[in-house]
């Protein structure tokens, strides 16, 4: 009978290990149970340089979205990306820009909103068109380069 | 430590944009600059075009004179882009979420100190120059947009090849403005949002949107030195 107790704690003990991993990386992945009603917008990019599913969208510094999926359209060269909004965040202008950052000095990157001025507002469906691609460090290094001989 | 890091790389490559902005332009404006001629159907892509070749012919028939009447000239080059650039349009961008607190009379006095800090600044740049080729690229496809369309331009000076893309909108009298421009990868429009915005939540200009207004040469200037851009970011 008290072997019992001490087999049935370590087994608590385990089971409760498990849980708190799976809390880890559900929280760690960014996974979100609650049911927050979002709506989807899309922008295009010159270049989002490893923007992954799941990032952040930023406005202010506050995470209002997610990034929901990334295409590449061939024909114009150019990533689309498609991001879910959380409606408790406010309306956003339609003049809104985004721009691809990154999160320290090798972070990952993210996705950051600058509302506009305009009195409409960006709805499921729409498309944010004044964007700024990742400045990719490589290509500035480059540039500068080429510069120095002129 | 990281966040100085940062700070240094963010003004590295707002120094890089600035840079295009400044040098990439008086390079190409150079003698015997030309640009590459094309007939193109659509409107945006002919009225870069054109105001590209407007552009250069006048610092050629300036050069005679613009040592000695630089205000000369930069009323000239006013009147040759002003119908051609939506300096209001761009300049209630940049102002954005202060926009629609802003009163009439400030709208109006960032639009005119924007207009001409813009042309003050590069203006006169123009005037110095090397061997350049502005190239217009054709349309890569049909307009996305009945209202909005981006024209592609490069400026080739001495084997480097500067991008500067143009966003051209459709005005209500039926007219293809320049709404924005973005310079080898760097948004102007959306460069100098982020600008206004931290220049008003600067101390220094105590949150005050009439200083920011009045000083607005002053905050792009400061903003593109590493200097400044490192201490704000410490």
């Amino acid at each position: 009978m008290r072997m019992r107790t001490v087999e049935i704690s370590v087994g608590a003990f385990v089971l409760a290990g498990i849980l708190a991993l799976v809390f880890l990386v559900v929280r760690v992945s960014g996974i979100n149970f609650e049911d927050s009603s979002t709506y989807s917008i899309s922008a295009r990019f010159d270049d989002v340089a490893g923007l992954k599913r799941r990032a952040k969208v930023s406005l202010a510094g506050v995470v209002i979205g997610r990034v929901s999926h990334i295409q590449v359209d061939t024909e114009y060269g150019e990533a689309v990306v498609h991001m879910e909004i959380e409606r408790r965040a406010g309306p956003l202008s339609t003049d809104t820009g985004a721009q691809i950052l990154t999160e320290g000095i090798i972070g990952s990157r993210y996705v950051s909103l600058l509302p506009g001025a305009d009195e409409e507002v960006l709805d499921d469906g729409d498309e944010i068109l004044d964007t700024q691609g990742a400045l990719v460090l490589e290509n500035l290094i480059g540039d500068l380069v080429t510069n120095l001989g002129s | 430590m990281t966040e100085r890091l940062g700070a240094m790389c963010i003004s590295a490559a707002l120094a890089i944009g600035f840079a295009g902005l400044v040098v990439a332009v008086p390079q190409a404006a150079g003698a015997g600059a030309e640009v590459a001629a094309a007939e193109f159907e659509s409107a945006p892509h002919r009225i870069v075009q054109e105001k590209s070749e407007e552009l250069l012919d006048l610092i050629e028939t300036s050069r005679a004179w613009v040592d000695e009447d630089p205000d000369r000239f930069f009323d000239e080059v006013d009147a040759l882009l002003t119908p051609a650039i939506d300096f209001a349009g761009f300049a209630r961008g940049v102002m954005s979420v202060h926009y629609r607190k802003a009163t009439a009379d400030q709208r109006r006095r960032f639009a005119d100190n924007f207009k001409s800090g813009l042309l003050r600044t590069y203006a006169l740049s123009l005037t110095s120059f090397k061997d350049g080729e502005v190239v217009v690229l054709p349309p890569d496809g049909p307009p996305r947009r009945p209202d909005r369309q981006n024209v592609r331009m490069e400026i080739r000076t001495g084997g480097n090849v500067h991008p500067v893309i143009y966003t051209m909108r459709l005005g209500k009298d039926g007219v293809w403005r320049i709404g924005n421009i973005v310079i080898a990868g760097v948004n102007i429009g959306l460069t100098f949002r982020s600008q206004f915005k931290s220049a008003v939540a600067d101390a220094r200009y105590g949150g005050d949107l009439d200083r920011v207004i009045d000083a607005w040469a002053l905050v792009v200037a400061e903003e593109g030195a590493p200097e400044a851009k490192e201490n704000a970011g410490a």
